[in-house]
């Protein structure tokens, strides 16, 4: 059955996603839904919400508010829970409840920015989508609500940092280090900073680097409307590193350009399968080639994948039965994606002998792996 | 969004006319050199049939359902006459499923693909089933899509209480949306006292009538031939009579 899930747990849907993107900013997030949406957020979906204090709140919506749809609950649930709080925003998601019964979250918003001197938007989620769609749209909306009109500075912003890719406080520090090695400052961390200054300021850099498929959207919208240009990319390995920073100073393409390598003659692996985010994949791929030699990768993914980055090895996977289907047609040597991925590698047949490196991907496989130390971004790769 | 047009949702109750009403409106501001874009909000996918000569559109939802997913607009649109653009939500099949969840996704759809930007209507006409009964059909008067509705009424008492619905569900998104009352269409279906009773509503609706169309023979003739009158023989009276009802839309800005 498509669809179904019997080796992964249910894929992050949307709202996680954009929770992900906004947490640390200092705004009331608001899930109209059941009280089991927003536990699925903090309790599985989102790191930083055992140590970080954020106001996210339910709007609990259950069978005879929903089948009333009277949003004036919703309303004064928002006023009374965020009340006097100082709050930078308002933001309302919506669950799978709200998106049946079609739940007007910008009238509501409308009528809930008349007394507020702080913006109040809203984030078109639905539940049935996965995380990376939520995050893109809440990403965009920072750069619509808040950037500034300022003077272009120096340096880059990073865009699409959420812990609901990969991009946990090790793997962000391991980036940065890359960049700022080679020369270049690092301003914001859309994803992973704790104010919304960086938004803020985003125009005083002069590009962006788009570190997953999340940051894509919001990218776009600044080169669309301020002309700051972009770069999507990851820093893995000291020569795609080189290769990234040299791109970002001057920028002329969004898709990093990989010097061609020969394929070595000498190590095991002749064929990899990489499975996770498209844009970490794509810098994965990058850095096996450039260092490991290894050239004839693949990546697949069971998210979005933009079509301007997507190659003919590049795989969209709909179900667990595909992707086991692809290891048996593909025959990797190396298999590479979320720990819980290896579950895919058939032990009693000559698969077996495939290499899997397990990175944690938290919307794939939530808290069960997001605490493993493995160094998967910044010149310095563990494998 | 593209300045300056104007979206109009066109409500009533089930069975009074509106699509008919509506690709007339259509057809008569396509001919008057406006852009116009249509957009059927019915499960059944058939409001803009007189539209395109009878060449079905693909509905959104039929579309998803069978490819996943949508990445361009020609894959849906259908260019009818005068270059209406064409659009059906479509929806499920009759007893199952849920036919405002359609609409909506349908709408988000659309402003993904950025099909406003895209054909830079003038004029966007919103055809929606029934009255106004949950979210989902409330959807065109929400935040972004329609500015103005029109109520199609007859003189009938159940056509009057759906348009005292509709006029209930404009006031609440007006206090949200600004969304405005445009007026009344009375479609007329030959009721004993039919104007004033339609009147009646108009005065206690603090609203307008936009005009008034009298039952005609010509309007089945040209529909089983999948036309508009205005197509079929724009001389007629009843084609110039839905000229001058759109003349009244054209000039009639609610706000």
């Amino acid at each position: 059955m498509k669809g179904l899930l019997k080796i992964l747990p249910p894929l992050s849907p949307d709202y996680a996603g954009a929770s992900s993107a906004l947490y640390t900013l200092g705004g009331a997030i608001i899930i109209n839904g059941a009280d089991g949406c927003i536990g699925n957020v903090t309790g599985y979906d989102e790191p930083r919400f055992f140590d970080y204090n954020t106001h996210i709140y339910s709007s609990g919506l259950r069978e005879v508010k929903a089948i009333t749809g009277d949003e004036e609950i919703l309303k004064e649930k928002i006023d009374n829970s965020v009340g006097d709080k100082d709050v930078s925003f308002i933001t309302i998601l919506g669950t799978p409840n709200s998106a049946v019964i079609a739940s007007d979250h910008k009238g509501v918003a409308n009528i809930l920015r008349r007394g507020q001197r702080i913006p109040v938007f809203t984030i078109n989620t639905t539940g049935i989508l996965t995380y990376e769609k939520g995050a893109s749209n809440a990403f965009l909306e920072l750069a619509k609500n808040f950037i500034e009109d300022r003077p272009t500075g120096s340096g880059v912003n990073i865009i699409g940092a959420s812990p609901m890719d990969y991009w946990g406080e090790a793997q962000i520090k391991s980036i940065k280090r890359a960049i700022e090695n080679r020369g270049l400052q690092v301003n914001g961390i859309w994803g992973a900073d704790n104010s919304l200054e960086s938004i803020r300021k985003a125009l005083m850099s002069e590009v962006n680097l788009v570190v997953s498929y999340s940051g894509l959207k919001a990218a776009r919208y600044m080169k669309k409307k301020y002309g700051i240009p972009y770069i999507a990319g990851v820093p893995a390995g000291r020569q795609f590193s080189d290769h990234l920073v040299e791109m970002l100073k001057s920028p002329e393409s969004e898709v990093p350009v990989v010097p061609e390598v020969q394929p070595s003659t000498q190590r095991g692996v002749k064929r990899a399968l990489i499975i996770g985010d498209q844009i970490w994949s794509m810098s994965i791929k990058a850095y096996l080639g450039l260092e490991k030699e290894i050239t004839d990768v693949y990546t697949a993914s069971f998210f979005s994948l933009d079509p301007v980055y997507r190659s003919e090895t590049d795989l969209i996977i709909d179900s667990e039965k595909q992707l086991k289907q692809l290891i048996s047609r593909l025959k990797p040597d190396l298999i590479i994606g979320d720990p819980l991925c290896e579950g895919f590698i058939e032990k009693s047949s000559p698969s077996s002998d495939i290499e899997f490196i397990g990175i944690p991907h938290p919307a794939v496989s939530s808290r069960l792996h997001w605490d493993h130390d493995i160094v998967y971004a910044g010149e310095e790769l563990s494998f | 969004m593209v300045n300056n047009m104007r979206k109009i949702a066109i409500y009533g109750k089930g069975g009074i006319g509106k699509s008919t009403v509506t690709s007339s409106l259509s057809a008569a501001i396509a001919s008057m050199g406006y852009r116009v874009m249509q957009i059927g909000c019915d499960p059944k996918a058939d409001s803009t049939l007189n539209l395109t000569g009878g060449k079905e559109t693909v509905s959104v939802i039929q579309y998803l359902q069978e490819n996943g997913n949508c990445e361009n607009l020609d894959d849906i649109v259908n260019i009818g006459f005068k270059n209406i653009v064409c659009f059906e939500a479509g929806g499920p099949t009759p007893g199952v499923g849920c036919a405002g969840r359609g609409i909506v996704t349908t709408f988000e759809l659309l402003d993904e693909l950025e099909a406003f930007e895209i054909y830079k209507p003038d004029f966007v006409f919103y055809d929606v089933l029934g009255d106004v009964v949950c979210g989902g059909f409330a959807m065109p008067m929400r935040n972004g899509y329609a500015d103005e509705v029109i109520i199609i009424t007859s003189g009938e008492k159940m056509a009057i209480f759906a348009a005292g619905n509709i006029r209930t569900a404009v006031k609440t998104f007006h206090e949200r949306n600004g969304i405005e009352l445009l007026g009344v269409i009375l479609n007329k279906r030959n009721v004993k006292n039919e104007e004033e009773i339609a009147n009646d509503f108009i005065v206690s609706s603090d609203t307008k009538l936009i005009g008034t169309v009298e039952r005609d023979d010509n309007i089945q003739i040209y529909e089983n031939r999948n036309q508009t009158v205005i197509e079929g023989d724009p001389t007629l009276p009843i084609s110039k009579n839905f000229m001058a009802i759109a003349e009244n839309i054209i000039g009639g800005k609610s706000s």
